[in-house]
């Protein structure tokens, strides 16, 4: 329950999305600190769920050899990511399972919208899929007349609140429990002064279930799929999968044509590393494995491409197509973790958006790689061992070669990069920064062209600058 | 051009220099030498509860004792009985109103506390997720020491569904999703049928619901 006096502190909104325009995620990050009690509950419960994970990592004493084969596991792959795709056809179809083929978002919507209308189905019930976020699948059903439910309870708080998800695995994370009882008592008519969590999610289960029982049709995403089995493999805490894809005679598959594995043994890296990294849990409440439809039921995978294929032959940036999905590197990130998944106002946010987003569209993602101090967290937790700070920098290179970023930005570090070529003229510029620093007014320093002076203080300029220390005593020696 | 041959295109065409698939090793160093132990302290540390056993010549007591005041029971093992007649079921809908399932798990997993409920253990798979509370029966000689050794069954290559039951964190307990039931997982010897001769005594380990009570239909 909230505090009678507390004042109400409404739930800060994503960033504006307008068309292919650049997405301007310092405003919605500025909007995001604008509310503390919003940002400090963010930031707090990430950072515990990186917490979690680091003393799960603790336990295994062989962690980083398992992240360094799964990083090899993905790689080999990708390097024959043809014939595993063609293994894992032939081994579901021989299951009884119905293999589709998707080259962008517009086609697999409209192979999962033929599916349900060849058998009259007109209500889904869903399990959460940032494929389907990523093509927009909810309007694009919701628009010629299908009902679809999300089953996953932060997913289905965002879809009632009509918001996207702002984490890969923790869709509603940016939201106060206040925030939840207020969309729940909009859209639910649950009593909105009971912001107990049990309660919230006791409401959405009740009013969940039923529509689940009665549903035409079930819809899933997929973690891994194992060519060698022709299994797909879910994994969730909330049993939600299993019953969107048990309960209806009919459950549909999306999946990105980057999550085949070849083998059980090499599934086994996989499961031992997501949870312990996204949550700090052992392993999620379910793990389970569809390799043919149920009794009486048929099943369908729809294999995506959507941009992975050209993203393949990217050299600096295919290993991005290496990633689970676990979010450990949005937990870690201090730009995350301050300004919100949805201020990045796309599919995927945090660190691996940064890198996936600008090959979606680089220039409506073309400022977000600028949205990173580059401290490399994301990539220490990374259970894949993507690279993604050396190709957060890579993309910054990318967007300035094709002016791409804004003029600001671009004229500072072209200034920036001419300095730091000459030594000499650069141990001039510090002193002499160092020494403005110390003198010249507010309104000089803290103004619109510095960015890293809005919300907190510039450091304390040194008395002498190390050259200086280092030419007086000789590193000491005097 | 078909899509499917348009993308196989496309990958064949970006695919990254070729790269060796690596051997997983099955990292058997830390092998409990308990792994009925290890199994019950992994689900407990995830928030299970230790039940009394039974006595030897009615192991499955303290299982029948948890059913005693259960609306409904439906039972996928021999060794208890239930209401319901699954293999008569063909909408899974219609076990929504079933207040306590029983099956038989095929096998643990020592490391993560978890069981693994295959379509055969099952007979029908919704019903794990439509039960209020679960019953897992489970061999104490059928537990594995690691995901590794998990995934080198044969049901997981064979069975055309199975799922990884596991608890989480107690602090993440309060999160119920729509599908969770409460669950009770019984380490307990096998059925009549495969009955070994060691005359194992029967450990129960439970999860009391939080939401025992709340019959939703």
């Amino acid at each position: 329950m909230s505090k009678p006096n507390e004042p109400v502190e409404p739930q800060p909104r994503g960033a504006r999305v307008r068309g292919d325009r650049p997405i301007d995620q310092e405003e919605a990050a500025e909007r995001f600190l604008a509310a503390p009690r919003h940002q400090k509950q963010h930031d707090e419960r990430l950072w515990s769920l990186r917490q979690k994970r680091d003393s799960e990592m603790w336990k295994i004493p062989e962690w980083e050899e398992l992240r360094s084969l799964a990083s090899l596991i993905k790689e080999h792959t990708l390097s024959r990511l043809d014939a595993y795709l063609e293994t894992f056809e032939a081994n579901a179809k021989a299951n009884g399972v119905v293999v589709h083929w998707a080259k962008d978002a517009a086609e697999h919507n409209r192979i999962v919208q033929d599916i349900l209308e060849s058998r009259g189905a007109k209500t889904l019930i869903k399990s959460k899929s940032m494929l389907t976020e990523e093509c927009g699948l909810r309007e694009h059903l919701t628009a010629v007349g299908v009902d679809v439910v999300e089953t996953d309870l932060g997913e289905r708080i965002q879809q009632l609140d009509e918001e996207d998800p702002s984490h890969v695995v923790v869709p509603a994370v940016h939201k106060l429990r206040t925030d939840v009882a207020n969309v729940f008592a909009a859209k639910i008519g649950s009593d909105p002064d009971d912001d107990d969590p049990q309660h919230l999610a006791a409401v959405q289960r009740m009013a969940t279930r039923p529509l689940i029982l009665k549903a035409a049709a079930g819809m899933t995403g997929a973690n891994f799929l194992v060519a060698e089995t022709g299994a797909v493999v879910v994994c969730t805490n909330e049993g939600n999968a299993d019953l969107s894809a048990l309960v209806p005679s009919l459950h549909i598959v999306s999946a990105g044509i980057e999550k085949l594995v070849p083998g059980n043994s090499d599934l086994a890296v996989f499961i031992r590393l997501l949870t312990r990294s996204a949550l700090g849990s052992p392993i999620t409440q379910y793990t389970s494995h569809f390799r043919g439809p149920r009794n009486g039921g048929e099943m369908h995978v729809v294999l995506v491409d959507n941009g992975r294929s050209e993203r393949l032959g990217m050299e600096e940036f295919w290993t991005s197509l290496k990633c689970i999905r676990c979010g450990a590197c949005m937990n870690t990130c201090p730009v995350y973790r301050r300004s919100g998944g949805l201020s990045y106002g796309t599919t995927y946010s945090g660190p691996i958006g940064l890198i996936i987003d600008p090959t979606f569209s680089a220039r409506k993602y073309s400022h977000l790689p600028f949205a990173s101090t580059l401290n490399g967290s994301c990539t220490n937790v990374c259970p894949v061992k993507i690279n993604i700070h050396e190709q957060i920098y890579a993309w910054r290179k990318v967007l300035v070669r094709n002016h791409a970023t804004p003029f600001v930005k671009s004229a500072v570090m072209k200034a920036a990069g001419l300095l730091l070529a000459r030594p000499a003229l650069y141990r001039a510029a510090v002193q002499g920064a160092n020494t403005a620093l110390a003198h010249l007014p507010r309104f000089v320093i803290y103004n619109g062209l510095n960015a890293w002076g809005k919300h907190r203080e510039a450091p304390k300029p040194p008395g002498e600058t190390f050259h200086q220390w280092f030419k007086k005593t000789r590193g000491g020696e005097k | 051009m078909s899509s499917r041959d348009t993308i196989l295109a496309a990958v064949r065409a970006n695919l990254p220099k070729p790269r060796d698939l690596p051997e997983v090793p099955r990292f058997e160093s830390d092998r409990p030498a308990s792994l009925a132990a290890a199994f019950c302290e992994a689900l407990q540390r995830m928030g299970g509860r230790v039940l009394e056993a039974g006595s030897p010549s009615d192991p499955l007591a303290p299982v029948r004792a948890e059913l005693r005041n259960s609306r409904l029971v439906c039972s996928a093992t021999p060794e208890i009985e239930g209401a319901r007649d699954l293999a008569k079921v063909v909408d899974p809908n219609t076990l929504a109103d079933v207040d306590h399932a029983v099956v038989r798990a095929s096998f643990g997993v020592a490391e993560t506390g978890s069981v693994l409920l295959a379509d055969q253990d099952l007979k029908v798979n919704a019903l794990a997720y439509l039960a209020q509370h679960l019953i897992v029966l489970l061999d104490p000689g059928a537990i594995v020491h690691n995901l590794h050794a998990a995934y080198a069954r044969p049901e997981l290559r064979e069975r055309a569904y199975s799922a990884f039951h596991s608890l989480r964190n107690r602090g993440y307990r309060r999160r119920v999703g729509p599908g969770r039931p409460g669950r009770a997982i019984a380490v307990c010897p096998p059925g009549p049928k495969d009955r070994r001769s060691d005359g194992r005594s029967l450990t129960a380990y439970g999860l009391k619901s939080r939401l025992k009570g709340r019959v939703l239909r």
